[in-house]
């Protein structure tokens, strides 16, 4: 495998988003696809920081670090990655459900599944279960991810899969569950398809539905 | 033939019996706890129940052994209490009587006709009531008990959505309230005539423990904008109280702040004396949920932050509660760690104040580092050691970055099944403190310092100008104020004008038994201002910075 390639890989891990945007730059000028610089840099880079976060070896500040890392190498090779109608690995929609504004696990999953090749829209926090229905109408993602960090405000996940429901387009789409209250039994219990502790494990287990 | 239904939390068992069958041979049959100490001869009286429906009258045994507020109640023995017909009862949690009894001011004892008062500070997870002599708010005795409705969850949210679910779950958890203050009275031993000279209860506790206790709707609360139903003051609260005090007795419920921020931080407010602050100060109630309050001499701020229970060693790999053999400190001594445990007992895991010592003890060597990692480099030598090296340079790892201080620790570390590194406290037990337990102090700790950060930065206060610092609470009160300068708990703060305080919010309440006292609770609770966290654009990113391991 090329070098700058490595390099990005490494750059990812240590978090050091400032030299990102000249590797990324230097990879495209050695004449290396954008999708190589996805697939062989920052995947593997950001597919390392999961396994060390789920361990507890890598924190919240430094996975927003690779995340920012990550960021600043995305913004040179997505319009890329469209004009050359790359595939990605799927399309996530992601949202705190309503009543709930906590957001930090929501943007880790994201990040973490950016990482692995999605493409991530997030609804951002406090989302009404009418606004999720109405995004999957528009974007027909793979997969739905919805957060939640209060045993209150986790209810609301289950109000949002009879929304999709009725609306007839739950079975379009996979959901996946999450938060600190959240559990695979309450997942089971509202007819969820899967749940995940962290972000890490959010993003295997997107990889799964997606295969 | 009886319908016996027992509930233990969440779980709800029903079962045939006979007609007059023991209560407490039926729990037995259902697998759930009961403790029975006496083995149901009838002599120790701790395996009180709930009941809700059925059972015959009580006899002379159980007469003898529960209290009038606990009959009222209808908390019955149930090595005693015998089923009839379709019978319900509720289990208490296993509980472990606080023998932190306070003794104070015995004069009420001298002066026969001194007015009496009890101020209770209903905690979420310790209930603490102190007897008190009502002319000048001296604290004479003091004791506590757990809450009981630890069933629905040791955190309040939990306990929000249980009473949220239905309205049994909601009255039962009122009823645990009120059989959980009764039992924190009771442990005083009050005789008959100390409870004719009690003219005046005041209940303080958080938002979610008044409405619990009250009833009162708390969909407000657990969800957007998370506030109260009502703030004000109850004057006359006893209507909530079923009976649990003699009909003498007057019942008050000093008001609310606003969120989560409730009548225990207003009683901590008026007893660290906010009304009249002399310069800038801080306090913070540190528990479960942990409230800070800050004015910079004219404003007073207030915050409830999450901390959650690791301060009191759950989500910890090998947490304890205060029993005995629990580790409450730990030193560090020639290659091997000194432990202190309750009553010296052989050490069965770590209470939060004993995670709190070996994290900032293992920061202080390097064994672990800033950013909350354990020292990978240690591991990597540890493993070295294992395969028989001598000395770092023998093995050509001399330019690991392993802190001298260290090198007699290293062979402690280790990594789990899951790939998670380890400490090992003990050589002769399988007590490890994990990467994952850091990471729950360090998020505990964020929760914490990030409120301070907030409330000081918007009163545009720096750390140095504050002029008394007090520490409050279960675990504020006794926690070790090096170490948590250390990992950075709170801002960086000369030791000098920290105090730690065992009973803030209970020491408050019994300011509010007077005419007097309880209008400067009103006045304070006018004045102070509750800022909401969840929707504040500076924590998240002081809660990122909080969450290292540095001063």
């Amino acid at each position: 495998m090329s070098e700058i390639l490595s390099t990005i890989s490494a750059l990812i891990i240590e978090g050091n988003f400032a030299d990102m945007v000249d590797k990324t730059n230097q990879a495209l000028v050695e004449g290396l696809g954008a999708d190589e610089i996805l697939n062989n840099g920052l995947m593997p880079g950001m597919d390392h920081v999961g396994v060390e976060f789920k361990a507890g070896n890598m924190f919240v500040p430094e996975v927003l670090r690779s995340a920012k890392a990550m960021q600043e190498s995305m913004n040179i090779i997505r319009p890329l990655l469209a004009e050359s109608d790359t595939e990605t690995a799927g399309k996530i929609l992601l949202g705190t459900v309503k009543g709930d504004l906590h957001d930090i696990g929501k943007n880790l999953v994201g990040m973490m599944c950016e990482g692995a090749g999605f493409e991530v829209i997030d609804l951002g926090k406090d989302v009404e279960p009418e606004t999720f229905v109405d995004a999957v109408k528009e974007h027909k993602p793979t997969i739905l991810g919805m957060s939640a960090l209060l045993t209150t405000t986790m209810r609301a996940m289950e109000t949002t899969i009879k929304a999709l429901e009725e609306a007839g387009v739950r079975d379009t789409i996979k959901i996946m569950i999450g938060g600190a209250p959240v559990t695979q039994d309450f997942a089971d219990q509202i007819g969820a398809d899967g749940y995940a502790a962290n972000a890490a494990s959010a993003s295997e287990l997107a990889q799964q539905f997606a295969g | 033939m009886a319908e016996v239904t027992v509930i233990y939390g969440s779980e709800i068992k029903t079962l045939q019996a006979e007609e007059g069958e023991i209560l407490g041979d039926v729990v037995a049959r259902t697998g759930l706890p009961l403790e029975q100490p006496c083995a149901g001869r009838g002599t120790c009286g701790k395996c009180k129940v709930l009941v809700e429906e059925g059972t015959a009258p009580p006899d002379e045994v159980e007469l003898l052994n529960l209290t009038a507020g606990e009959i009222a109640l209808n908390n019955r023995l149930a090595c005693r209490a015998r089923a009839q017909g379709k019978t319900r009862i509720v289990l208490s949690p296993i509980v472990v009587y606080s023998n932190k009894i306070f003794k104070g001011s015995s004069r009420y004892k001298k002066e026969p006709d001194l007015p009496l008062g009890l101020a209770v500070d209903l905690g979420s997870t310790t209930v603490a009531a102190f007897l008190t002599c009502l002319d000048n708010g001296e604290v004479a005795a003091g004791g506590g008990g757990l809450n009981q409705q630890t069933v629905f969850g040791s955190d309040v949210i939990s306990r929000l959505a249980a009473a949220l679910d239905n309205d049994q779950n909601k009255n039962r958890l009122h009823r645990l309230a009120l059989a959980s203050i009764i039992q924190a009275v009771d442990s005083l031993n009050l005789s008959e005539k100390v409870w004719q000279r009690i003219q005046q209860v005041t209940i303080v506790g958080n938002v979610a423990m008044h409405h619990l206790l009250t009833e009162f709707p708390v969909n407000k609360l657990a969800f957007i904008p998370f506030q109260p139903h009502a703030r004000e003051a109850i004057k006359d609260a006893k209507p909530f109280m079923e009976g649990i005090f003699p009909e003498h007795v007057n019942v008050s419920l000093p008001p609310l702040i606003g969120g989560f921020v409730g009548s225990d931080a207003l009683a901590c407010l008026a007893y660290f004396g906010f009304d009249k602050p002399g310069g800038p100060l801080l306090a913070i109630d540190l528990g479960t949920n942990g409230e800070v309050m800050v004015t910079d001499g004219e404003r007073i701020l207030t915050a409830s932050t999450a901390a959650g229970p690791a301060f009191e060693g759950v989500n910890i790999s090998c947490g304890s509660r205060a029993v005995d053999g629990a580790i409450t400190d730990l030193d560090l001594d020639d290659g091997e760690f000194v432990l202190t445990t309750i009553s010296d007992a052989e050490p069965v895991g770590l209470t939060g104040s004993g995670l709190l010592a070996a994290i900032a003890s293992f920061r202080r060597i390097g064994l672990i580092e800033e950013s909350g990692r354990i020292n990978p480099d240690c591991e990597v030598y540890a493993e070295q050691v294992m395969n028989g090296a001598n000395s770092l340079v023998e093995r050509g790892l001399e330019s690991l970055a392993i802190p001298a201080s260290c090198l007699d620790y290293l062979e402690k570390i280790s990594r789990d099944d899951q790939g998670s590194r380890r400490i090992r406290l003990t050589p002769d037990h399988d007590l490890y403190l994990t990467q994952l337990d850091i990471r729950e102090l360090q998020k505990a700790k964020a929760a914490i310092r990030a409120a301070v950060d907030v409330l000081l930065a918007k009163l545009e206060l720096k750390p140095g100008d504050l002029t008394r610092v007090i520490l409050t609470g279960s675990f504020g009160g006794q926690v070790d104020i090096q170490s948590i300068l250390e990992i950075g708990l709170i801002p960086p703060i000369s030791p000098e004008i920290i105090e730690t305080a065992a009973n803030g919010a209970g020491f408050g309440a019994a300011i509010f038994l007077s005419e007097e006292g309880f209008a400067l609770g009103e006045k304070l609770a006018q004045k102070a201002e509750q800022i909401d966290l969840d929707t504040d654009s500076d924590f998240q990113k002081y809660y990122m910075d909080g969450l290292k391991l540095a001063p």
